[in-house]
């Protein structure tokens, strides 16, 4: 009994995480059309923000900075090189790993490689029954990922930008031609995705490690969730990343992380190939 | 796609094509970093003979070979610094016999095809008397073989899992027998009898987890669990579940890298605090303490030949030097003191030739080469076998990010095939002579 | 050979012949004028250069970007390494092997030194054949699942990315190839040829194998099976209604492109003497993808140029300009800039632009 309960909340808590990064990268494709490789280093220079900022400010309001400094950045980032790779699904992955190279890089450079510390605002644990114990924080991060998804969920369905994001989603030629500044939408959906992406980075910062490299472990696990739940469409990304949480969970607790990785790769692998259709899913 | 007539696309076109052609061949003839071109070689052979190495007669040119870009940088870029230090120190003194240290720096990017390339170039055009650098053990086997088709000896600083004895290189780290034999038996008279083994996945977490399982078992402990974890893991919500449900007196660490202050923060904030379940650990070095914050890391345990915190007057004037010239925030430990002592060996031994520093004469000279001002706290000494003698310590993290010294352990020789776990059909004949090839 | 360069109408090809026929000339004559560390640059490259045609084998004509390319390339190095090794070596020579009792594997061994002894003029030809059968039946195995899926243009990267993550964890835990130090002291397919610090045999060695595999890619284009291969990247839709099956088209390309990888890799290692699991992972097929990029994918010389051009700037920017650790920012601003301002890579500069200027010529095809 205590070993289920510690696998649904360590599996919802690994699945938010999953989440996070799988959220921001299926906006991005679906929208523009973009596969942003880059998804990892976005998170890594929310972490940073974090780490930064967080000595002087206190800790939300360091995540509301996280946000708006990165997505900030995304809309630079945007008009200098991602417009150009607008629904050119090869051309994006390429430029944007160079781009991941160089924000890397650069962090090394300007920041220096050692690893930061971000100390935890809300330590300690609690008890689940049956002598299962999760972190607080551990919680938050799930909580936090699905209060994003259910917002970006809200956003895409009852406000006008998310009908607009729709719009240019389904078809952004007849978009453009029914007055819709796709262009706009373009481009702050794409800064959406990074702030989402910074958001991610500041909150797993305090339990985890800020150091110019975490960004690769985020995105392939984004992939992950990509390949099965489609691209462009939340609700599955939702539902196959906690799937996908809960499985490693399993696993891991009764066996160990690298059964569990590959498990999880093999069975993604299987579940596709008795799919027959493409991958490829626009609806919201 | 079809242009038949663009011809003066195909003229620049070509002309591009021969142009490049032209100038990497004019790029090849000519060498880089300082020494003259290199002179057409009809067989190469003449180059790498068991000549002479180093740069003009004025400086003695060593290759520094390390990963500055890319992951292993976090720890590889402080090793690095360390043995910079060293060379200017060395230089300082007066160099070698005379002669200053010319450093060549190279870095493999942390990607191990650069990693061969560079060896090759620091030893084929740079003719450098010898390599010092890498860090973990993969970069070291990836070397080896260019090592040992150019003749040519690498000094590897960093602590390893032993079980290797490669006549071309040279071990300034520590082997598990110089520091696990002694440290099971204590963690199992001082924390506890039943132990879990943590660690990431590769071969120094699994040796030393063998090493310690059958130290465990004969000295009256219990191992009841043992589990891995890719580089890079930063998630460790299943393991810590496992140990809450398995309950061990001490969680012993093999982890590396960034997984090291994700572990401890996230067992930290699960609730287990060291008066609980201590973590006794074999590479949570004062940079991995620096990156989880104190407060993560104290009142746990570590082994180590090395601590910022050795009070001996070598040590004391290493980290100042160490300061004033990076920082006050900077940060030394094991794998950075191997190897800062391994150019100082070199040196040492390097002063001792007469005439040209050849790979054969080296390798004889560093049999038996000493530094005396080793911040381990006791002269380092280079054994027959490759190896170096080292002290070991117990170290205890404390609130300010170092570790209290809490045991200290009679040095033991390297051996990097230690009876207490290798089998006594399976030990080779170590050192292996050098042969030159 | 004559009719293949008749019938290469395109000014393109006929330009690329030109380009291809200099650099073998160059290769030639380079190490009589060259330093042998040149020589065994490029003598590690070469095997780097096979590596990246089997990646555009797939990208360049069937529109599909493989992020496995690198699991290949390391089985095959594995693979060749070990049936190099067999004869001279204990083939157990992991370190983990140290760890027990065992001092028997005989029918590994005894197999490893049969096919080791198989060499044709000191040459271990299993150690190029092995590696290339079972990874091109890998490689068939893999297609067939993958493929099932009609538009695999976004899902089959995404699921080499996963082979690429999974294989990389599985080769780290093998102890028989030396766990997660890697496989070393690989001697080299020419070990009978000369004394080994010379790295000119090696060179040639793979220098002949550059000049195969590249001739061969050309000629296979121009075949009537390529144009059907090349039919199942421009228009699938089209190439069925004609009657072939592209799925099987691709299932053949990827095995094909497998086994190519496997042999680039048993080359390199015999070249460097090591092969290991980080080689396997998506980080390093990921540069390979680079260097098909910034040549040019979907060109016969794309992938010859862009390794040539990104490995030795690497080597010119890291070592020559000293830029330790600024090289890498280059690499990826390069990256970005070929992606955004040269899509066709270095051979697909067009010179358009200047063209129109010039003859005020009408809208071309791109």
């Amino acid at each position: 009994m205590q070993t289920l309960i510690n696998i649904i909340a360590q599996g919802l808590s690994l699945g938010g995480v999953y989440l996070i990064g799988a959220l921001g990268l299926t906006i991005i494709y679906g929208v523009m059309g973009v596969v942003n490789l880059a998804h990892g280093e976005l998170i890594m220079l929310g972490s940073y923000v974090m780490a930064l900022t967080v000595s002087t400010v206190s800790f939300p309001v360091a995540v509301v900075l996280s946000f708006v400094l990165v997505a900030g950045f995304g809309v630079v980032l945007d008009t200098v090189l991602i417009r150009f790779l607008y629904h050119k699904p090869v051309a994006s992955m390429l430029g944007t790993w160079g781009l991941a190279i160089v924000l890397r890089q650069a962090v090394i450079l300007l920041l220096g490689p050692q690893l930061r510390y971000v100390a935890l605002p809300i330590a300690g644990s609690f008890a689940l029954g049956y002598g299962a114990l999760v972190s607080w924080w551990s919680m938050l991060l799930f909580v936090v990922a699905m209060l994003i998804a259910v917002a970006i969920g809200l956003i895409l369905v009852r406000t006008r930008f998310g009908l607009k994001m729709r719009a240019v989603t389904a078809n952004s030629d007849a978009a453009e031609s029914i007055g819709i500044a796709t262009r706009n939408i373009n481009r702050w959906t794409f800064a959406l995705g990074c702030g989402l992406a910074g958001v991610a980075g500041a909150l797993v910062a305090p339990l985890r490690t800020v150091f110019p490299g975490m960004g690769l472990p985020y995105l392939v696990g984004a992939f992950l969730v990509v390949i099965l739940a489609g691209l462009g469409n939340v609700r599955s990304t939702v539902i196959w990343s906690l799937l996908i949480g809960l499985t490693f969970s399993a696993v891991a607790i009764t066996r160990d992380d690298i059964t569990a990785t590959i498990v999880v790769w093999c069975a993604a692998l299987i579940v596709i190939a008795f799919r027959r259709t493409s991958v490829v899913v626009s609806r919201v | 796609m079809d242009h038949d007539n663009a011809t003066r696309k195909d003229f620049l076109k070509a002309a591009g094509a021969v142009s490049l052609g032209g100038a990497l061949l004019a790029a090849c003839g000519s060498s880089s970093s300082g020494s003259s071109s290199e002179a057409p070689a009809t067989s190469a052979a003449a180059d790498t003979a068991a000549a002479s190495a180093g740069g003009s007669t004025d400086t003695i040119k060593v290759g520094l070979l390390n990963a500055l870009s890319g992951v292993l940088s976090i720890t590889e870029k402080s090793i690095y610094d360390g043995s910079m230090l060293a060379i200017e120190q060395v230089n300082a003194a007066g160099g070698v016999n005379g002669r200053m240290l010319e450093p060549i720096t190279e870095d493999y990017a942390s990607d191990f095809t650069i990693a061969v390339q560079k060896a090759q170039k620091l030893l084929t055009e740079d003719k450098v008397a010898i390599v010092i650098g890498g860090y973990t053990s993969a970069s070291r086997v990836a070397m080896i073989p260019t090592f040992q088709k150019n003749n040519a000896l690498f000094f590897y600083g960093t602590y390893y899992e032993g079980l290797e004895c490669d006549p071309n290189t040279f071990y300034g780290g520590a082997t598990p027998n110089q520091f696990l034999v002694d440290y099971v038996p204590w963690i199992l008279e001082n924390l506890g009898k039943s132990i879990y083994i943590v660690g990431s996945d590769y071969l120094y977490p699994r040796t030393v987890s063998a090493i310690v399982q059958k130290l465990a078992k004969d000295n009256g402990g219990s191992i009841v669990g043992d589990q891995y974890f890719p580089l890079g893991t930063t998630d460790f919500g299943s393991v810590i579940a496992d140990i809450g449900a398995k309950k061990p007196d001490v969680v012993f660490s093999n982890l590396v890298g960034d997984s090291t202050p994700a572990f401890y923060k996230q067992f930290r904030a699960a609730g287990y605090t060291p008066d609980k379940l201590p973590i006794a650990a074999t590479v949570t070095t004062e940079v991995e303490v620096q990156a989880m914050g104190a407060e993560n890391a104290a009142g746990n345990y570590m082994t180590s030949t090395y601590f910022q915190s050795l009070d001996n007057p070598a040590n004391t004037a290493y980290v100042a030097a160490m300061k004033a010239k990076y920082g006050e925030n900077t940060v030394t430990h094991m794998p950075q003191v191997g190897t800062y002592d391994a150019v100082w060996l070199f040196a040492n031994a390097a002063a001792k030739i007469d005439g040209d520093i050849t790979t054969e004469a080296l390798s004889a000279a560093l049999i038996g080469a000493t530094y005396d001002e080793n911040p381990e706290g006791q002269p380092i000494t280079v054994l027959a076998n490759h190896h170096c003698n080292h002290p070991s310590y117990v170290g205890k993290a404390n609130a300010d990010g170092q570790y209290d010294v809490v045991a200290t352990f009679a040095p033991t020789d390297a051996d990097p095939f230690p009876s207490v776990i290798v089998p006594e059909n399976k030990r080779p004949t170590c050192p292996t002579p050098f042969k030159p090839q | 050979m004559l009719h293949f360069i008749r019938r290469a109408r395109t000014a393109d090809i006929r330009v690329q012949i030109a380009i291809g026929v200099v650099l073998v000339a160059i290769a030639i004559v380079a190490p009589l004028v060259t330093s042998s560390f040149v020589i065994g640059f490029f003598a590690l490259t070469f095997p780097l250069a096979i590596l990246a045609l089997s990646a555009d084998m797939m990208w360049g004509e069937g529109r599909l970007v493989s992020f496995g390319q690198g699991l290949f390339f390391a089985a095959g190095g594995y693979i060749g390494g070990l049936v190099l090794i067999g004869k001279q070596y204990d083939v157990s020579g992991s370190a983990l092997s140290f760890l027990s009792e065992d001092t028997q594997q005989p029918l590994m061994d005894r197999v490893l030194q049969q096919l080791h002894d198989l060499a044709i003029a000191g040459v271990p030809i299993p150690a190029l054949i092995l590696p290339a059968m079972i990874c091109g039946v890998v490689g068939l195995i893999i297609g067939m699942i993958v493929f099932r899926v009609a538009s695999p243009e976004v899902y089959f990267p995404l699921v080499t990315l996963g082979l690429g993550v999974v294989g990389g964890l599985w080769f780290n835990d093998l102890s028989n190839v030396g766990a997660s130090n890697g496989l070393g002291g690989i001697p080299s397919f020419t070990a009978e040829m000369g004394p080994q610090q010379d790295p000119i045999y090696n060179y040639m060695f793979n220098l002949a194998f550059v000049i195969v595999a590249f001739v061969g890619w050309a000629y296979f284009r121009r075949s009537r099976r390529g144009q059907i291969w090349r039919g199942a990247g421009d228009d699938a839709i089209r190439l069925e209604a004609l009657g072939y099956s592209v799925r099987r088209q691709r299932v053949l390309a990827f095995g094909a492109s497998a086994a190519l990888a496997a042999v680039a890799g048993a080359l390199y290692a015999g070249t460097s003497g090591y092969m290991g699991p980080s080689i396997a992972g998506v980080a390093f097929s990921a540069e390979v993808l680079i260097w098909v990029a910034v040549g040019g994918s979907g060109r016969v010389l794309g992938p010859l140029i862009g390794v040539l051009v990104v490995r030795w700037g690497q080597q010119f920017l890291s070592s020559n300009l000293g830029l330790q650790q600024s090289w890498q920012l280059f690499m990826g601003l390069a990256l970005i800039l070929v992606v955004v301002v040269a899509p066709g890579g270095l051979l697909g500069i067009r010179l358009e632009p200047l063209r129109q200027r010039l003859f005020g010529r009408g809208e071309t095809k791109a």
